[in-house]
């Protein structure tokens, strides 16, 4: 899956620990899901995408071998 | 979700405090069979488990001799391991649980894969050392592996704090 965290806060100017603050999540979580190694649950992955004020569909995106 | 069966967060620093001085001690136990004299104990019954090679300075009596610096020292570094391993990190959250699972799952097979090893490459009274380090390496195992991938690994790129600008991209 890819996803497009890294772009929206660089829209909203803000670090990966302010968006971990946030969304009650560690630091290391949101460099992991940057980074394409960890999928993150629904529930997590719908209030990241409310701090950035999109749909999920538009910050996840499925990829071909998903 | 709330993980379950996890220990407060601070308890975590106590686990730390009772196994690095219990492992100290097991392993002065074991390369010098080290002893505390105050922990001489004589207790008022005959041991019945002890299948002959038990540290009981009396056998036969109604009474026996034991020393309960070992028994400390296993009990210490068990307890210590479990809380370390088993407390809460600050920010306990799902990414944490998968590390978390992940590395027990290493942790098991690495210790049966040493394990296996062992019974095929070590045998008499080294064996029987093999099985008291084992009490207590599948928790090590553990303990190593989950802080490292948490705290050294996933810090090497993530250093970056600053995000990037959009006129960067």
């Amino acid at each position: 899956m890819k996803n497009r965290i890294r772009i929206e806060r660089a829209i909203l100017d803000i670090t990966q620990a302010d968006l971990a603050k946030k969304i009650n999540v560690s630091r290391q979580t949101i460099n992991a899901i940057e980074s394409n190694k960890y999928v993150p649950s629904t529930v997590l992955a719908l209030k990241i995408a409310r701090i950035f004020g999109k749909r999920v569909e538009e910050v996840f995106e499925l990829e071909e071998n998903d | 979700m709330e993980p379950r069966f996890l220990f407060p967060h601070r308890f975590k620093l106590i686990g730390w405090i009772i196994a690095i001085p219990s492992i100290i001690l097991g392993l002065l136990v074991l390369i010098n069979d080290f002893r505390f004299d105050f922990l001489t104990v004589k207790v008022p019954f005959k041991y019945f488990f002890d299948g002959g090679f038990s540290s009981s300075d009396d056998k036969g009596n109604v009474f026996s001799i034991f020393n309960f610096t070992d028994e400390i020292s296993v009990i210490g570094s068990i307890l210590g391991l479990l809380l370390i391993a088993f407390s809460k990190v600050r920010v306990e959250d799902e990414y944490v649980s998968q590390i978390r699972l992940e590395s027990l799952q290493w942790a098991i097979y690495l210790n049966f894969a040493l394990l296996i090893l062992a019974t095929l490459l070590v045998y008499g009274l080294a064996y029987y050392m093999v099985a008291i380090y084992n009490m207590i390496t599948p928790l090590l195992f553990f303990v190593i592996r989950f802080h490292y991938i948490l705290f050294f690994k996933n810090n090497e790129k993530g250093a970056e704090h600053r995000p990037i600008r959009p006129t960067e991209l």
